[in-house]
């Protein structure tokens, strides 16, 4: 089942967020993060970013971030929901346990790497801001 | 959306590797097709045109943005492609199992299938990907026809 293969998926990157996690302190490199997912680092990049929404680098300075929390986040987990109506997913990173007093980090953020994702994660509001658009500028002739 | 797995034959193609930012692909590319006009190695009319994509360009700094121009080269090409003023070299196309999607429209807008492919059909469908790089395959060209009618094949290599 189509279920079961996503889940598969799902939980391969949340083996690299777990190592992520574990290995803050560390220099962490494409090849190291694609053999903790068994996939080839050819293609991880993308395949980090498309389904965390967000790319690697930014994705550890935001872990980084909500690490500075007053609580603690101990974990972020990716979330990849159907849109109601089909069409393209919304990526989505939600931290599981959130700090006393702040209802619920919850954001989407532009694959872009930017600060702007770092800030989006300290913010204690959610977030929602989507991004469709194309990237493959690969005219000519 | 309508995704199928084919068999790509290797292929041998003229290279003309853009380095540098995403929007400068179109001067390379005139590069390319004075190319193909002056060599006549890669004809337009019978030879298939590629571009092989290395990084995304929404997430890769402008500089760094690599992309080859690609034309096909007939049976009767043998060995390396002759010194040329542009730079194009010879190169392959590895064969194997692809997942291909069609887009129809303009060439700006592929990303929004290239994102579909990685993020939802490769997590449902239970691939695993290949080492070698997504391409696409261009069916017709600007200088052919309006935009909306473009057609490009983009092919996603997979594990066999």
């Amino acid at each position: 089942m189509s279920e079961d293969k996503e889940l598969a998926y799902a939980q391969r990157f949340e083996a690299v967020f777990d190592y992520i996690e574990r290995h803050l302190g560390d220099a962490l490199d494409t090849e190291q993060l694609s053999r903790v997912a068994h996939f080839s680092k050819f293609h991880f990049h993308r395949q980090f970013s498309l389904y965390a929404g967000i790319s690697i680098s930014a994705y550890v300075r935001m872990v980084v971030a909500a690490r500075q929390l007053p609580a603690g986040v101990p974990k972020a987990r990716a979330h990849n929901g159907h849109r109601a109506g089909g069409g393209l997913r919304e990526s989505r990173v939600v931290f599981a346990r959130v700090p006393a007093g702040v209802r619920a980090v919850s954001f989407t953020v532009p694959q872009t790497p930017a600060m702007a994702a770092v800030e989006r994660a300290i913010l204690p509001a959610a977030q929602n801001k989507e991004r469709e658009d194309g990237c493959e500028d690969s005219q000519f002739q | 959306m309508d995704v199928k797995i084919v068999n790509f034959s290797e292929t041998k193609i003229a290279v003309l590797e853009h380095r540098g930012p995403p929007e400068k692909v179109n001067d390379s590319a005139l590069h390319f097709i004075e190319w193909r006009k002056q060599s006549g190695l890669s004809p337009v009319k019978t030879s298939r045109t590629f571009g092989v994509i290395y990084d995304d360009p929404s997430t890769v700094e402008p500089e760094k943005f690599r992309f080859d121009i690609c034309g096909e080269l007939g049976g009767e090409v043998s060995g390396e492609v002759p010194h040329n003023p542009q730079g194009v070299k010879s190169g392959t196309i590895p064969g194997g199992r692809c997942a291909v999607i069609r887009h129809q429209g303009p060439h700006e807008r592929l990303g929004e299938k290239v994102y579909y492919l990685y993020r939802d059909w490769l997590p449902a469908s239970g691939e695993e990907l290949r080492d070698a790089r997504l391409f696409f395959h261009y069916l017709n060209l600007r200088s052919q026809v309006a935009d909306h009618e473009l057609l490009t094949d983009i092919y996603l290599p997979l594990k066999s």
